[in-house]
């Protein structure tokens, strides 16, 4: 499970314990003054959506954005260094100061500034809040007081103060640690007006919370049906956000495979790497369970019955494939197209992929009768295209590494959309043979009545884009550095080895497994195996336990050797 | 629909040409609101992501694009999806890379720019 305790950056606890107060369920004790009523929060954060994907889009920091984030507001947001210049008379801070301490529930640790202008305090001293007279700085000053209560705020009303951006450019800077924020009926405009409050996605990345209803920003938004375009704007704005007016973004929680903290290499790549580390999947703004249970029924009937995914596509969706015929390089190298551990991979064939309509723009160039031929419309006419294609087997429920996903929400209209890239492998089942591929299906919630609906679909396809490519493993999508070429160092025999040590010292069924891995990896494998007399697949764990480093994978096996069972060598 | 494909080769060439040559130049083709992924790291906004390109850690690079495929991506708006796989040399590597890569684009104006942008290397 992707959690926010894999991420380092501690602001779990932060986040959790606001969960306890919300900002709108404590204005319920406040003496009855504000002209508006607000809104009464759902009481879970979590509550089920009627709609799977309009709601969703909370863009999920990855540990590494996280780290820098907090490293940026660790080190220029503290409060205390950004000097307010106070050209108040000293008892207009003072005032500022008793009221600011009058509205606070240190308990909750909720300060609430609802209707200031209303309070009896502004009165008695006639001070002019922000947005009713008062400047930025005079809201600075409240930031300011508010910034040194103790314990620390972390829920903040500012609602019904006719507050404009620019009185809020300074909140950020006083307040960053903010989990729960109401703007409720104040005056925000647009994006620009947000952008002034959070210059920067670094900026109030604790806020879990926060009510815009009754602003012009939200209001007209919803007015002009671009409802789902404000809310993703909001969660790409403020990434930690997990509640937008009362609604619930409802966070990511895949089982998309995850490196372990031993996989993730201390070095930097070396010059036999790629010098670029490879992610795991990347899942955003969406329940993972929608995608994992698209993807099960999708490739299922795929596998099995294709004319029952007429359903699953939209009535305008599309669909094209192509095919990628060369052999990679590397696959090349490791021979899979010829090992002996995939003896079927030399029966396939791609006759019927391209007789059947590759649309690889790049080759039929603008040739308009194979362009507009093989791009499918319609959940019918794709049906009969899928039927043609050579049966497949996709094993999805096989070992997770063997995919990767990438996926993002998109404004669609008046909802969200799905943007959803998975590459993988798959068996033709005529031939036995693997192929890889790249597949990218743009997806919208099924609204209600539609025919994807109506075939039990919560979402239906708009694209699907199809890449069929030769084999060449999922290494490729294993976290770390990525080998890229055998290094003649690494591969010699080890010194005072007698006989050079080589895939032949190795029995029949670890020299198969040998050969499914790739040459650089293989090498490093026989050269732990040949050093520490251990067999292959307890090379293979070593070394995968050790990010691929020889020396560290050598002194890892010295550290455990002693317990060790027999079985685990040669 | 002769239009997408005519745009989505006009842009992966341009794209590909500008990363290859000068990749700051690539920074005109995103928006704030824009994402790039790469290797699963997402990145947002002009700024972030022209930095991110630029801070690619390779002095020497060459795109060559094997397929080209592109659709819309919504019937109601002339947005696309393209899709690209081909391979990708790297500082005078002999064993070119295999990539996977993923635009969505939006129209703005006269134009298009990149909404998503997902990379992956498919090895290989």
């Amino acid at each position: 499970m992707r959690d926010a305790t894999d991420n380092p950056g501690g602001r779990k606890g932060k986040i959790r314990s606001g969960r306890t107060t919300r900002i709108l369920d404590l204005t319920k004790d406040r003496p009855s003054g504000s002209r508006m009523q607000p809104i009464r929060l759902s009481t879970s954060a979590h509550a089920g959506p009627s709609d799977p994907l309009a709601i969703r889009g909370a863009a999920r920091p990855t540990a590494v954005g996280r780290i820098r984030r907090n490293a940026v507001s660790g080190a220029s947001v503290q409060p205390s260094a950004i000097p307010v210049r106070v050209a108040k008379p000293k008892q207009a801070v003072d005032s500022w100061r008793e009221f600011v301490q009058k509205r606070y529930n240190a308990e909750a640790k909720y300060l609430n500034l609802d209707s200031m202008i209303e309070d009896e305090l502004v009165k008695k001293y006639n001070l002019t809040p922000p947005g009713h007279g008062g400047t930025s700085r005079d809201a600075a000053v409240i930031f300011k007081l508010a910034s040194q209560l103790k314990p620390e705020i972390q829920s903040l009303s500012l609602a019904n103060n006719n507050l404009t951006g620019t009185l809020l450019v300074q909140l950020g800077r006083y307040l960053p640690n903010i989990v729960n924020l109401s703007l409720q009926n104040n005056k925000i405009r647009d994006k620009k007006e947000i952008s002034m409050i959070v210059p920067r996605k670094d900026k109030m990345i604790h806020l879990r919370e926060l009510v815009l209803t009754g602003n012009p920003i939200r209001e007209l938004a919803y007015k002009n049906g671009a409802g789902a375009t404000y809310r993703a704007d909001m969660v790409r704005r403020f990434t930690s956000l997990e509640v937008l007016d009362q609604e619930p973004i409802t966070q990511i929680s895949f089982d998309a495979p995850q490196p372990s903290a031993s996989h993730v290499p201390v070095e930097k790549p070396t010059a036999t790497t790629f010098p670029f580390e490879v992610g795991p999947s990347f899942v955003t703004g969406v329940d993972g369970a929608i995608v994992s249970k698209f993807l099960t029924r999708f490739f299922n009937a795929f596998d099995s019955q294709r004319d029952l995914l007429m359903g699953a596509y939209d009535t305008a969706a599309t669909f094209s494939f192509s095919a990628n015929t060369s052999i990679p390089a590397r696959a090349r190298v490791v021979g899979f197209h010829s090992s002996p551990a995939m003896p079927n991979q030399r029966k396939l064939d791609w006759k019927t992929w391209l007789e059947t309509g590759s649309r690889n723009l790049n080759r039929i160039g603008g040739d308009p009768q194979k362009t507009l031929g093989n791009l499918h419309i319609g959940g019918e006419q794709i049906v009969k295209v899928l039927a043609n294609l050579p049966p497949t087997r996709h094993d999805i429920s096989g070992p997770p590494e063997k995919f990767c996903l990438d996926s993002f929400p998109v404004p669609h209209g008046q909802s969200m959309g799905l943007l959803l890239t998975i590459h993988g492998e798959f068996t033709e089942v005529s031939s036995g043979g693997i192929r890889s591929f790249d597949r990218t299906f743009m997806l919208v919630p099924a609204t209600e009545g539609s025919r994807a609906k109506l075939n039990g679909w919560d979402v239906a396809i708009l694209s699907d884009q199809w890449i069929i490519r030769s084999y060449s493993s999922h290494e490729a999508w294993k976290a770390g550095p990525l080998l890229v070429q055998a290094t003649g160092q690494q591969s010699q025999p080890a010194p005072g080895a007698a006989q050079p040590f080589s895939i032949a010292n190795f029995p029949a069924d670890q020299q198969a497994a040998l050969a499914s891995l790739p040459e650089a990896q293989r090498n490093l494998v026989i050269e732990v195996c040949a050093r520490t007399g251990l067999n292959a697949k307890f090379a293979v764990d070593c070394l995968t336990g050790n990010a691929w480093d020889l020396e560290r994978a050598i002194a890892n096996f010295n550290q455990v050797k002693g317990s060790l069972a027999r079985d685990a060598f040669l | 629909m002769a239009d997408i494909n005519a745009i989505a080769k006009q842009f992966v060439d341009f794209y590909y040409s500008t990363f290859d040559t000068n990749r700051a130049g690539l920074a005109p083709l995103y928006r704030d609101h824009s994402m790039l992924t790469f290797e699963g790291t997402p990145t947002q906004g002009v700024a972030s992501i022209k930095e991110k390109l630029e801070g690619l850690p390779f002095s020497k690079v060459q795109h060559k694009v094997t397929t080209l495929d592109a659709q819309p991506s919504s019937p109601n708006v002339a947005s696309l999806i393209v899709s690209v796989t081909g391979l990708l040399l790297v500082d005078d590597s002999e064993n070119p890379l295999n990539f996977s890569q993923v635009f969505q684009l939006i129209p703005d104006g006269s134009s298009y720019y990149v909404f998503n942008d997902i990379f992956r290397l498919n090895y290989g």
